[in-house]
Formats: structure tokens, C-alpha cells, sequence
């Protein structure tokens, strides 16, 4: 088949012309000009599970219009946020968290909502989540806080109703278990450190007075060495041979279905793991407070304010104010009550969730209270923490390395994200 | 037909340099027809390819976050902060070790599969499907499964089959070494049945009469691979090893899903060290100056092995 040249060209215009359509489509975007506010908010809820919210504030508010869209947690989040904040299409709110406060805060992408009326019932801990040199940039209203999931039978049958105060006792009853032929815990740092270690440096922290809102603004970053004696004594389960060692390659979801299973007498999860618990049959289970670290020490929780919302720092107008009437809106009664509903534990002064009788205790004396501690809410780097906390902590728990050099390369990672 | 011979004797004698000129023209002009129909495919080229490549080389020169274009010239220092990284040394250690040890597996099982393959038994067609089937699914998605398979806890699937036999638990994924077995020993078996598949396109290629000849001559079944098979399948093992050696040293999704790079960085790849510096940690300068040096090296290796190739397949033709 033969092709004279002027068909040749044509095709190869049509050709040109395919390849470019669709990406001029991406480009388009109409929007009906409807003489409302429209307020842009990215948040990392699904539109099924902000759409409630969303619409009962539209109804509220008939002059603002949410221009909602979403992006999953946590890493694909922070990149669609920083893309669109470096790209000039910023959201107008969305969401801080600890992997990406620090870069917001740096960067003055985030408006200081400290003397905002809807920051006034906020929990003092949540506050200090999102806080630097005294100012507020986020409005977070609930949170969370760990603790040890138990076997009543298991426990039973060593005459135990339920987990000791302190660690001293908790690995005297781990030894009892074991003695019993019950493996008395489990737990795993396949993701990161153990929740133990960061329940025993807030309370380290809190004894010693230490602002942890200052620690992000350190010249040198070290919390290995600051977390060090508090690992110390957690390692002493793995030294007593009270828990395996194979914890560097078990998840989340093997230590579950082993206590799910009965398995396993103790582990240290968060309320996210309610529900199965809740489902699986003949399963007698409680949810006590993390062991202290000793008797000088309060009884802290491994835990975290939950991601807040901030508000896109150069709005201004009309766009200003439908972004606080949202935050308004979203730390009202109504808002909380329908986040109480989905099992969040809010922190919000004078609002009491109706949480499980399981989580009734934690709840009332850690969450509620402020005390509960995670040491990647207060670092800079939290994701170069991270990393290097997964890495370190499963070379610690095979026995590769010692404490005092689990705290040093902890350390020196922080120091060359610097 | 005379006449028109006639009518061509009568034509002027053909100017030599008028008759280049026109082709030359004729040339460039189907040039420039190719150009349009090649420009699309050159514009997604400079765009997504060749424009990103030059930004993260600009990128790898400076401290650039992520969140504020304000960047600082740093000159060589994230080059610094590569070299004197130990996680990242580590995760280059191995995966030079897995990309060799895959593409020497793969090559040494996929190729006596492919002849084995080749021939008639019953059920041919399923087995070979069956083979390829592996191949089907993401490596993401194996290393998922996988990882439930080998976990080190007793209720783990292969620690089940274990223990009928008596065999206590093994820690799999626990152990830093056993770790890095699991992860090569999937992507062995997961890509064995594709490129058995391409060997087999190659196998079928090689001509009846060979073996026909070889058999005449009395050489053996071995003689007749070694002799024969092999050289005949070396374009076959050129792109088989090329392919393996590329994708080996980019791996990322396989050992990240099976064990997040641990324990300790046993199963760190210099591609997730990319991905997690650069994009996760908001550490662009120094991820870049990790991308530009793998470029190089990965171009480099591949390079290499491409001429080791092309010499061993002269040698056998």
C-alpha cells in the first residue's frame, strides 16, 4: 500500500494529535461559578468517610461549597500535598501530621491558629502535636493511646485477673506464663520500635520536665541517646528470654491472629484492633494500661494525637473565613459526635466518647490525660526517625548490635539528614 | 514498450550531480515525514524522560526539600553523604548479590526448563501455561503472599509443613541471611517460567536439520545442547540476562513488601534508599545524587554485560 505525501503527513498530524489529546485533557477542569465560597480540602479520609462531615457543614453553611478530594495515608499523602504546595494549587485546609508538620512549620505553609476561637477546648497534648515556639498551626480532636491486650483465661490460670502496674512485675508474670507452658507475650518491630520504649520515655520525659514541643528545635537531634535507658529496659524481656526473637519478622496481623487464637497470653496494640477482638469468638480478652517503668514513674501509653487539620497559611477573605467556619464546624458537637461514633477516642475538652468498656480505663487515664508519648511526633526528620529506628531496632533485637550502638547510629542518621 | 525505449534513448544524458541532489531531497524529505510521525513518541521522550533526568542531576547539586523551591547550591556534599551512608552501602551489597544470583538462576533453571518444555509429553500446553502463570502476577503482590508463607512464627505455612516432619520453627524472615534467601529464592521462581517462555520462541527457531546432522555424526544428546542449543540460543540468553540484570539492580517492590528491607537493612535495596530518602524523608538533593550515581553504575554494569555477551555469542558463531 502506497502512501502519497500528503496523506503521510496527515497521518502523522493525526498521530501527534492523538498523543497530545489526552493530555490536554488533563488540563481542563470546568467549574460552574454558583456564587458560593469554594473552599478546596485535602484530606487522607476517603470521600465515603468525609462526605458525612461535608455535607451536614454545606448544609450549615449554604454559602460555601467543599471542593473535597483525597489522598491515601501516609506517604502518597504528603507527596500529593507537597506537590500541589510547591506546584501553587495548595489546598486551602488539609491535613498535618507528624511526617510532614516539621516541613510545613519550616516552610510557613501552615496558619498559626493559636488564638482562633475553635482552638479553645483543644486538649493541651494535641496542641502541643502541632505546637513550635508557643504557636498552635493545626486543630487535632482526639487521639490514641496503646496498651496491653490480655487473655483473661490465660491469665487465669496463673492466678493473675490482670497486667501488673510496673515492668519489674510484668516480667515477673511473663516468667510465671512461661513456666506455665502459656507464651506469655508477644509483639512486633517488623515496622519500627516496640510501643514499650516510647510509654516509658514520656514518662521519663514528664518526670524530668522536659518541653517535648522544644525537642524538633534542637541544634543536634538525638533521640537514641534521649530513648536509650528507656530501651535498656525493654530489652530485658528479649535478654530473659521471655519473648522471642523472631518478632524482627513477625506483623502486625501474625501477632493478632496468635492472640485472636489464643495463642499467646498478652500483646501491645492500639484500639484499631478492637473490633477483631470484639468478633472472634469465646475470646476473653482486656485492655490494660502500659506497665510503668518503675514505681517513680507514671504509667504512660505509647500514643499520638491523630492527624490535625491546618489551614493553607497565605488564604485571606472570604476564603479565610469559610476555612475557620469549617474548623469551627469540625470541632463542634456534631462533628465530634459523629467522629466519637466511628470509634475515635476525642480529647476535646467538656466531650466524653462512649468507648468500649475494654478502653474505658486508657482512655480515662492516658488519653484523656494527655499522657501518652511517641517519640516521632517530636523530632525533626520523623520519617529519617523512622527509618532509621525500623533498621536499628531489628539489628538490636537479633542481638547484632548493643544498646549503646543502637542509640549511637540512631543518632548519627539523624545528624546526616541534617 | 519500443517506443517508450525509444523515447528514453532520446532523453538528455542524466546529470549526476542534479540525480544526487534530487535523491538528497527525496531523503530528506521522507525524513521529515518520519520526524512528524517519530515526534510524538520524542515529545513523551523530553518530557518524562530526558527534562526529569536533567532535573534530578540539577537536584543531586543542591538541598532541595520538596516544599520551597529556594534551593542551596551544596556542591558535591550529597555525593558525600551517599558514599559515607552505611544503609545504603548495605543496600547496594545486596543488590548486587541479588541481581547476580537472579540472573544466574533464573538463566541456569529457565533454559534446560525451555528444552525440557520443547518437547512432546501429554499435557505440554497446561505445563507451560502453568510455568508462565507464575510470572503473571506483580512481584508486589508475591512478596505479599510470600510473606505469609515464610513467617517465622510455628503457624506460618512452610513452618507448618515443618513441623509434621518434625522440624522446629525456622525464623525465614527473622533471620538476616534466611531473609535474603527467601526474597532471591521468589524472584528466582517467580521469573523462571517467563523466561523459559522466551527461550522456548528461541528453541523453536533453531533448525530441524541441525539435530538431524548431529545425530548422523553420532553426537550425543549433551554434545548436540552444548553444541548446538546453546550457541544457537545465545541472542536468546543476550536480551534473557539483559533483562535480569536490569530489573535486578532497580528491585524495589519484592523485598519491600516481604520484608520492608529488614531485618536490619539485610533485604535493603539501593532503589528503595532512593524512594525513601528522596521522597519519603523530603531529602530530594541527596536521593537525586543516589539515582544519578545508580544511573551511572546500572549503565555502566549493563554496558558491560552487554559486551561480555556480544563476545561470547562471536565466539560461537
Amino acid at each position: 500500500m502506497k502512501f502519497n505525501k500528503t496523506i503521510k503527513t496527515a497521518l502523522a498530524a493525526i498521530a501527534a494529535g492523538a498523543m497530545l489529546f489526552p493530555l490536554a485533557a488533563c488540563g481542563g477542569g470546568s467549574s460552574a461559578d454558583s456564587g458560593k465560597i469554594k473552599l478546596s480540602y485535602l484530606s487522607w479520609n476517603n470521600e465515603q468517610m468525609s462526605k458525612p462531615y461535608i455535607d451536614e457543614f454545606e448544609k450549615e453553611n449554604p454559602d460555601v461549597e467543599i471542593d473535597f478530594s483525597y489522598s491515601p495515608p501516609t506517604p502518597e499523602y504528603i507527596q500529593t500535598l507537597q506537590t500541589r504546595l510547591v506546584g501553587n494549587q495548595a489546598p486551602d485546609v488539609f491535613v498535618i501530621t507528624s511526617e510532614n508538620k516539621t516541613d510545613l512549620m519550616d516552610n510557613g505553609y501552615v496558619k498559626d491558629l493559636t488564638d482562633e476561637p475553635f482552638m479553645k477546648n483543644i486538649s493541651q497534648a494535641n496542641k502541643d502535636f502541632v505546637s513550635r515556639d508557643g504557636k498552635v498551626y493545626g486543630m487535632s480532636t482526639s487521639s490514641w493511646a496503646s496498651g496491653i491486650v490480655y487473655n483473661k483465661d490465660l491469665l487465669k490460670k496463673v492466678g493473675v485477673s490482670e497486667p501488673p502496674a510496673t515492668w519489674d512485675e510484668f516480667l515477673a508474670l511473663c516468667k510465671k506464663l512461661k513456666n506455665a507452658g502459656i507464651t506469655p507475650y508477644l509483639e512486633t518491630v517488623a515496622d519500627g520500635l516496640s510501643r514499650i520504649p516510647d510509654a516509658f520515655q514520656g514518662a521519663i520525659f514528664a518526670k524530668n520536665g522536659v518541653d517535648v514541643t522544644k525537642l524538633a528545635t534542637k541544634d543536634k537531634q538525638t533521640p537514641g541517646a534521649d530513648e536509650k535507658e528507656a530501651v535498656k529496659a525493654w530489652m530485658e524481656i528479649y535478654e530473659q528470654g521471655l519473648v522471642t526473637r523472631d518478632t524482627v519478622g513477625i506483623s502486625g496481623d501474625d501477632m493478632k491472629t496468635q492472640f485472636v487464637n489464643g495463642q499467646v497470653a498478652m500483646i501491645c496494640t492500639g484500639p484499631w484492633d478492637f473490633g477483631t477482638f470484639q468478633e472472634a469468638s469465646g475470646l476473653n480478652w482486656g485492655y490494660a494500661q502500659m506497665p510503668a517503668l518503675d514505681k517513680d514513674h507514671e504509667n504512660y501509653a505509647q500514643g499520638s494525637p491523630s492527624p490535625g487539620l491546618a489551614i493553607y497559611s497565605k488564604l485571606s477573605g472570604d476564603k479565610l473565613k469559610a476555612a475557620e467556619k469549617f474548623l469551627t464546624f469540625m470541632s463542634s458537637k456534631k462533628a465530634l459526635e459523629m467522629s466519637s461514633k466511628e470509634g475515635n477516642a476525642i480529647t476535646v475538652e467538656g466531650f466524653d466518647s462512649s468507648v468500649i468498656d475494654q478502653f474505658k480505663d486508657v482512655y480515662a487515664k492516658n488519653v484523656q490525660t494527655g499522657k501518652y508519648y511517641l517519640n516521632t511526633n517530636f523530632y525533626k526528620n520523623p520519617d529519617v526517625l523512622n527509618t532509621a529506628l525500623q533498621a536499628e531496632t531489628q539489628q538490636l533485637v537479633q542481638g547484632q548490635i548493643t544498646v549503646d550502638q543502637w542509640a549511637k547510629n540512631v543518632d548519627q542518621k539523624m545528624a546526616a539528614a541534617q | 514498450m519500443s517506443e517508450s525505449i525509444a523515447a528514453a534513448r532520446n532523453l538528455p544524458p542524466l546529470n549526476e550531480q542534479a540525480y544526487r541532489r534530487r535523491r538528497r531531497m527525496k531523503g530528506l524529505r521522507d525524513d521529515l515525514t518520519s520526524f512528524w510521525f517519530l515526534l510524538p513518541i520524542l515529545a513523551v521522550f523530553v518530557v518524562l524522560f530526558l527534562v526529569p533526568l536533567v532535573q534530578t542531576l540539577m537536584f543531586s547539586f543542591t538541598d532541595f526539600n520538596g516544599y520551597s523551591m529556594n534551593m542551596n547550591w551544596v556542591g558535591l556534599e550529597n555525593y558525600k553523604k551517599v558514599f559515607s551512608d552505611s544503609s545504603t552501602l548495605q543496600g547496594l551489597g545486596f543488590t548486587i548479590l541479588y541481581a547476580i544470583v537472579v540472573m544466574v538462576g533464573v538463566t541456569v533453571i529457565a533454559i534446560p526448563l525451555a528444552v525440557v518444555l520443547n518437547r512432546k509429553f501429554v499435557g505440554r500446553n497446561f505445563v507451560r501455561s502453568l510455568f508462565f502463570f507464575f510470572s503473571v502476577p506483580s512481584l508486589a503482590i508475591m512478596g505479599m503472599v510470600w510473606k505469609y508463607i515464610f513467617s517465622p512464627m510455628q503457624t506460618g505455612v512452610v513452618n507448618s509443613v515443618l513441623s509434621v516432619f518434625g522440624i522446629g520453627p525456622v525464623p525465614w524472615l527473622s533471620n538476616s541471611k534466611l531473609a535474603q534467601f527467601c526474597v532471591i529464592f521468589i524472584a528466582i521462581w517467580a521469573q523462571i517460567g517467563w523466561h523459559a517462555t522466551l527461550y522456548l520462541a528461541f528453541l523453536q527457531a533453531i533448525p530441524a536439520d541441525l539435530y538431524e546432522q548431529a545425530t548422523v555424526d553420532g553426537a550425543n544428546k549433551l554434545q548436540q545442547f552444548v553444541h548446538i542449543t546453546l550457541p544457537q540460543l545465545m541472542p536468546g540468553i543476550v536480551t534473557s540476562t539483559f533483562l535480569l540484570m536490569s530489573g535486578g539492580l532497580k528491585v524495589y517492590d519484592l523485598p519491600f513488601t516481604m520484608t520492608k528491607g529488614g531485618p536490619g537493612y539485610s533485604t535493603y535495596t539501593v532503589t528503595q534508599s532512593i524512594i525513601q530518602q528522596g521522597i519519603g524523608q523530603s531529602q530530594y538533593g541527596i536521593g537525586s545524587a543516589l539515582a544519578v550515581l545508580f544511573f551511572i553504575a546500572t549503565g555502566v554494569v549493563v554496558f558491560l554485560q552487554m559486551g561480555i555477551s556480544n563476545l561470547i555469542s562471536r565466539r560461537f558463531q
